[in-house]
């Protein structure tokens, strides 16, 4: 059994008396230790199934695994404890605590779960080992962006979710931010989990899920990941 | 779009609308409360027609000064009153100082002061009065009591009111007694409790003691505006003009009435003292006679006993001897029974006998009438010869007599015959010698001549005839002269015939006569003989009668004897009868006459008793007279001068004081609702900025649409209006009703409240919407104007978030380092957006000030029963003594002492002044001052220093230095209820809550007033926990004679615990405005963080925090924030309660100053408590956020 999969998940919205799916009947998996790309345009269903799989969002029917776990039928309490151990977010816009320094931030990641990473470390490795203790305002966009990646590597989560990581960055920026997903997820083995409009990004990954409204079309392995200082868009 | 806008932002248009009403309605209403209690006031005022103007004056007044004020310029009208200030005794023995108001014609229509009846019905006799209807604890009259006239009260008191009894029939409110400050008085303790209503006839005086005036103008102006002042002040200046000069007249009507009384009195004394005098003496002899009458009356007595004993034995022997008469009577009887029956048989034989010899007789008789009968019949016989003789006898006798006369005739007609024969020859003769014819002397001479002679018939002619006429008849005459003479001479004859006959019829009857007499002899000799019989018959029937006479009478003898014996029998009965009730009489009478000797024995000591304490009497009572006219000469010397005094509303008690606390509500409002408001207005203020600032983006996307300023301002402008006027509409509306009627029902302590008038205060409305809209409006639109000048596209940015520092804090690492990683953030947040700070903070100071200001007024309230009646008086038992009873009294002492310990005390009331200030306070001075401090506290409140009170201290209390402005060592005057004025020294001031007291000791006392030492009241302390204890103390004591009160504090405490809730209402509505407010500022301001910092708490739930994590870390910054407010407000209340405190008092009392700390705690605890609240509020809310939406849009 693969280590996350998505059996027939659907979410869908009422508008009005339309019903919008924005995760029809979605099925995929994805094997522990790969670095996925979930892609498609704006509005295909890739953030509904980031949420979804966060356990932000809940799903109205069908089944998501995790590591041989039912996540869609945890309870809120469940969900929250999920997300607390087990899932590391890093968002497009960073979303750190702005009255906390870099190291604060990710202490603050860190005091909530049951076996953390050293945050000064983990400061390092993502080579902000000098600004630790500066506050997020004092750091440009891709040092918040490490310290945002940082805070969610702190928790020595099992997954790791970015929702587009890169889009408030600049070109360079993102190729750097992507080789430090890319360098986690080879280094600390953990599973990441990337969602992109940017097909260019597909190239570095192991896994390509292509979304387009609200339906997975592809999933296909890609045997020859290319790392990602060599991509180009 | 702007309701959209409300509707998405309902909390915040609540807040908004709920602080607006909340600020607005408590300024306006607290604000309008005190025009609301003018003008109700003055309602009342109008309504009651209560009097502008009050007249007193030291010498009373009359009709015509009535009149005379009447006059005045400006009086509408004016009534005039009798009263007096007198002491009752209530039944259970209490004594109360009682006004008496004499009440005249309709007193529920008078034109001054009406008098409304609340119950009951108006008296209609002497004995019958209505008590004024108070809120005071103190009033104790209620319809059916009793109050007796006390024999406290001043002899002259006691003589100008008649009345002795009073029973309460109606309860009555007259305007001028609204307050339940009562003046103060000189009777009894000083204090007057209550207020009746009698009739006028009750006072037996001739003049009055007041009038009431009401002024002219001055309807529907609002008391002692400056208005009516203005008005008013004319109408004084009138009326105190006219007293100047009025006074005087009074005066001098009063001095010449009393000398004309005191020399009435000096007349009557030596009057009585004659009377008196006489009375006695006249008593003396009463009682001599009655000594004499008494021992008369015992020597009755002991003869009368003799006496009577005896007489009833001689009636006891008579009726034996009766008894004794009666059987011989009896005896007697059956004797003469025996007789009568003996005579009866005799008596009848001798009838017998009787009518034998009856029968013989009447046959004698018979024969003897037989005889009688013939000798009748010859006796006729005899007599009817006699009678014949007789009669011939007669007829002789007569014809002698016939013969005699005949011859008696004849010879007297032969004489005149001659001598008419001698006339007429005379004649003839004459008439011959006529004629010459001589010789001529008979008639018949001259006629045989003529007549032979014709010559001389001629010359005779007519002669001749006369004379031949008369010759012829003398002639016949004597022709018949002889016939009779032959006659005579027979008749001579015949009769002597007829008598020689007569002698023979003579001797015959004679004859006949002596043979009837012989017969007669022996008829007489027979009917005497049986006459005789006749009588012995005759005597034989009389014995006979007498007999049967005599029978009649043995037998009705008989009969009286039996009914005599009868009658004595039962004459002896009723005698034997009689003697015994004689014997029960006797000892009944001697009984009786003992006692009512010896009663009269009694009386008559009793009556030597009573004269001598007559006389003592009469003696007292003269001397008492006199000293009474004597002194009545010397009041009439030193009378005062004679003073009018005019008062105005700001002289009488009711409206003084009304004025005096609607100028302290004034000034609360001044205060209080300002800072409410302001922290109302500073949190619109701040709601609406940071509205603003939220839709940045909103105003930045209009802006590069193209819109307006103005057009897009107005949205913000629109809402901001739309939520402060209607909350101003809704705090208005509560807000000026409710507050005005909880402010006015707190004075229900002091007064019997009118109606409340609310109107709607136009003035306050505006001065409190106004600048609630101005802000709102104002804010709004300050920060539209301020995000207008930026760009559109940096508005369509967000706002840069403020930069995270370092906080002070963390320098000092070894707690930083402690701190747990939310206690960091948060202890930075709280210092990150210092403009939120601040206002959060000082919108929590507010409502932790406000809050502590309340409850610190309750402290100062409750405070104050405690603190005078534990801290501050140490006893706990005040009885009011009756000075003159004491030396008589030991029973109340022994009491008091068993009781515990006690002191005596002086106390009455007076007035303290310096310079223009003046405060009512209550002279008290006791026996012994240095024990005296065991029983009154004296120490400073601030600090507690000791204030020393020993021989030569006078000390007053806080309040009333406070009102006086004075401190130790000051010199104050002290007038006392009699007007008495002395300068004295204060040698401190002390701790006190409830009325103002000036201890002095008794020797400043002395030689301050001049007067001695007086005790009129006991302190104890009884230490008596149980009622039921208290009650039956109060009763022993009352029972005592020269006990007057008993007032156990404990028992006023209670009493006044009960008014004090009122006050305790506007406190709590004041607790509650502000926990409100709190309430309201906190959840705004909680609202507007959280709405400031939603992307935070989701990437919170993000990282999976649970629910109660993300609340802490968010809501822990809240309420550190209201807990450093909170800390402020503190400080903050402090200082507002002491100020609020301090206007807010009233004059009877002194608010404490101290703030307990369980009110800090409440404050403050109250306003973690809101926060807390708010927080579980906002915990809901923080649950809704939805992580998905709030990580979608950028910062």
């Amino acid at each position: 059994m693969a280590y996350i999969s998505f059996e027939n998940v659907v979410r869908k919205y009422i508008m009005g008396r339309q019903e919008i799916y924005a995760a029809d009947h979605v099925t995929f998996e994805i094997e522990k230790g790969e670095f996925c790309v979930i892609v498609g345009p704006s509005g295909a269903g890739k953030t509904t199934i980031l949420n979804i799989l966060g356990g932000m969002d809940p799903c109205d029917s069908g089944r998501v695994m995790l590591d041989g776990r039912e996540i869609s039928s945890l309870s809120q309490k469940g969900l929250t404890e999920y997300r607390r151990y087990e899932v590391g977010f890093v968002f497009q816009f960073y979303n750190l605590i702005q009255n906390l320094t870099a190291l604060e931030n990710v202490e603050l990641a860190g005091a909530i779960c049951k076996d953390p990473l050293n945050p000064a470390e983990v400061l390092s490795q993502v080579g902000l080992k000098d600004r630790m203790n500066n506050f997020p305002a004092q750091l440009s966009g891709g040092e918040q962006q490490r310290v945002s990646i940082a805070r969610a590597i702190a928790k020595n989560p099992k997954i790791l979710l970015c929702d587009e990581p890169t889009g408030a960055l600049d070109y360079n920026t993102g190729k750097n931010i992507l080789g430090l997903l890319h360098k986690v997820c080879k280094e600390h083995g953990k599973t990441v989990i990337v969602i992109t409009h940017n097909q260019a990004i597909t190239a570095m990954a192991d896994r390509v899920i292509t979304v387009r409204n609200g339906k997975v079309t592809s999933c296909v392995l890609n045997p020859d990941p290319m790392p990602a200082e060599r991509i180009e868009w | 779009m702007i309701r959209r806008a409300i509707g998405s932002s309902l909390g915040r248009f609540a807040a908004i609308f709920a602080i607006s009403a909340l600020g607005v309605g408590f300024l306006a209403g607290i604000a309008s409360a005190t025009p609301d209690m003018a003008l109700s006031g003055s309602r009342y005022y109008e309504k009651t027609n209560f009097a502008d103007f009050r007249l007193l004056s030291n010498i009373g007044f009359d009709m015509d000064d009535l009149y005379a004020v009447l006059g005045a310029e400006g009086v509408e009208s004016a009534v005039i009153y009798k009263t007096a200030d007198l002491l009752f005794e209530k039944e259970d023995g209490m004594s109360i100082g009682v006004t008496v108001r004499g009440l005249s014609g309709t007193p529920l229509s008078d034109s001054v002061n009406t008098l409304s009846l609340s119950e009951g019905r108006l008296p209609e006799n002497e004995g019958e009065c209505l008590a004024e209807s108070t809120v005071s604890p103190t009033g104790h009259l209620k319809i059916g009591d009793k109050i007796t006239l006390s024999r406290q009260n001043s002899e002259s008191a006691l003589e100008e009111f008649t009345q002795k009894e009073l029973t309460v029939v109606g309860m009555v409110e007259n305007p001028f007694y609204m307050s339940m400050q009562r003046e103060s008085t000189t009777v009894g303790t000083g204090q007057i409790s209550d207020i009746i209503y009698v009739l006028e006839s009750c006072f037996d005086t001739d003049y009055y003691t007041e009038i009431f005036v009401k002024g002219r103008g001055l309807e529907g102006l609002v008391s002692q505006s400056d208005e009516y002042d203005e008005k008013a002040q004319p109408i004084f200046d009138g009326l105190e003009s006219l007293a100047d000069y009025r006074q005087y007249i009074r005066h001098d009507k009063v001095v010449t009435e009393a000398r004309a009384e005191i020399d009435d009195g000096w007349s009557e004394y030596y009057e009585e003292k004659e009377k008196a005098e006489r009375e006695l003496s006249d008593a003396l002899s009463d009682l001599e006679d009655g000594e004499r009458e008494l021992s008369d009356g015992w020597r009755e007595y002991y003869e009368g006993k003799e006496s009577g004993y005896n007489e009833l034995l001689n009636a006891e022997q008579d009726i034996r001897d009766g008894w004794q008469e009666y059987y011989d009577g009896q005896k007697d009887y059956e004797e003469g029974k025996q007789e009568f029956e003996d005579a009866k048989v005799k008596y009848l034989d001798g009838q017998e006998e009787y009518n034998e010899g009856r029968a013989e007789l009447d046959k004698r008789w018979q024969e003897y009438y037989d005889g009688e009968k013939e000798y009748e019949e010859g006796y006729q016989q005899y007599l009817d010869g006699k009678a014949e003789l007789e009669e011939a006898e007669l007829r002789l006798k007569r014809a002698e007599n016939q013969i005699s006369m005949g011859y008696d005739s004849y010879y007297d007609g032969y004489d005149e015959l001659r001598a008419q024969q001698q006339l007429l020859d005379d004649q003839a003769a004459a008439a011959a010698r006529a004629a010459g014819l001589e010789g001529i002397q008979t008639a018949s001479q001259l006629i045989s001549l003529v007549h032979s002679d014709p010559m001389l018939e001629a010359a005779f002619g007519g002669l001749i005839a006369p004379l031949e006429e008369g010759q012829a008849q003398i002639d016949t005459a004597m022709e018949v002269m002889e016939d009779s003479l032959r006659d005579l001479e027979y008749g001579e004859e015949s009769l002597a015939e007829g008598r020689k006959e007569l002698e023979d019829g003579k001797a015959e009857l004679e004859k006949a006569r002596r043979t009837l007499l012989d017969s007669r002899l022996t008829l007489d000799d027979a009917k005497r003989q049986l006459s005789k019989g006749e009588e012995e018959m005759q005597k034989a029937e009389q014995e006979l009668i007498d007999g049967y006479r005599e029978l009649e009478d043995g037998y009705r003898e008989l009969l009286d004897a039996e009914q005599e014996l009868n009658d004595a029998f039962i004459e002896l009965k009723d005698g034997e009868r009689e003697l015994t009730d004689g014997w029960v009489e006797y000892d009944s009478e001697l009984r009786d006459g003992y006692r009512e000797l010896s009663d009269a024995e009694q009386e008559l000591i009793d009556g030597w008793q009573d004269y001598y304490s007559g006389k003592e009497e009469a003696e007292r009572e003269l001397k008492e007279a006199e000293l009474e006219l004597l002194k009545a000469e010397a009041d009439l010397r030193d009378m005062d001068e004679p003073k009018w005094y005019v008062l105005d509303r700001s002289s009488m008690i009711t409206s003084a004081t009304f004025q005096s606390n609607i100028e302290k509500v004034a000034s609360i409002a001044k205060v209080f609702p300002v800072f409410f408001f302001i922290i109302a207005a500073l949190v619109c203020l701040t709601t609406m900025t940071r509205m603003v600032d939220e839709e940045r983006g909103v105003i930045g996307t209009m802006k590069a649409l193209g819109y307006r300023t103005g057009e897009i301002s107005a949205k913000y402008l629109i809402y901001a209006a739309a939520a402060s006027l209607l909350g101003c509409a809704l705090g208005l509306g509560v807000g000026l009703k409710l507050f005005p009627a909880i402010i006015w029902n707190a004075y229900g302590i002091m007064y019997r409240l009118p109606r409340l008038y609310t109107p709607f205060n136009i003035g306050y409305a505006l001065y409190s919407t106004l600048p609630t809209i101005a802000c709102t409006m104002g804010a709004a639109g300050w920060a539209c104007f301020e995000s207008m000048r930026e760009s559109s596209a940096s508005l369509m940015l967000p706002k840069a978030p403020a930069p995270g520092k370092r906080v002070f804090l963390e320098r000092i690492g070894f707690i930083w380092k402690r701190l747990s990683f939310n206690h960091k953030v948060t202890a930075r947040n709280i210092f990150r957006y210092k403009k939120r700070f601040f206002m959060t903070v000082t919108g929590i100071t507010g409502c932790t000030a406000l809050l502590l200001t309340g409850f610190g007024l309750r402290d100062s309230i409750s405070g104050i029963l405690y603190n005078q009646y534990t801290n501050v008086w140490q006893f706990d038992l005040m009885v009011g003594l009756k000075p003159e009873e004491m030396q008589s009294d030991g029973e109340m002492k022994s009491i008091l002492d068993q009781t515990g310990e006690s002191m005596i005390v002086m106390q009455e009331s007076g007035t303290a002044v310096n310079g223009k200030k003046t405060s009512e306070v209550s002279i008290m001075v006791p026996s012994d001052p240095d024990a005296f401090k065991s029983y009154v506290s004296f120490k400073e409140r601030v600090g507690g220093r000791a204030v020393g009170f020993n021989e030569g201290s006078a000390v007053i209390t806080e309040k009333a230095a406070d009102t006086l402005g004075i401190k130790a060592g000051d010199t104050i005057t002290l007038r006392d209820a009699d007007d008495n004025e002395t300068e004295i020294e204060i040698t401190g001031i002390t701790e006190n809550y409830i009325q103002g007291y000036i201890y002095i000791a008794p020797d400043v006392y002395q030689s301050s007033f001049g007067e001695d030492f007086e005790g009129n009241m006991a302190l104890c302390k009884s230490r008596l926990e149980d009622p039921s204890e208290r009650d039956a103390l109060a009763e022993k004591l009352l029972k005592c004679p020269s006990c007057a009160s008993v007032t156990f504090t404990r028992d006023t405490w209670d009493s006044l615990q009960d008014t004090f809730k009122s006050i305790d209402m506007i406190v709590v509505v004041l607790i509650i405005c502000a926990g409100l407010l709190a309430f309201v500022v906190l959840y705004n301001l909680t609202n507007i963080n959280i709405n400031e910092r939603i992307k935070e708490i989701a990437t919170l739930k993000v990282l999976g925090f649970y629910p109660s994590e993300v609340s802490a870390y968010v809501l822990r910054e809240t309420n550190m924030l209201s807990f450093i407010g909170g800390i402020f407000g503190l400080f903050a209340g402090k200082l507002l309660h002491a100020f609020v405190a301090r206007t807010a008092e009233v004059d009877m009392v002194m608010f404490g100053r101290v703030i307990e700390p369980q009110s800090y705690v409440y404050s403050l605890g109250l306003t973690m408590l809101f926060s807390l609240f708010v927080s579980l509020v906002m915990t809901g809310k923080l649950r809704d956020i939805s992580m998905v939406d709030s990580l979608k849009a950028p910062e």
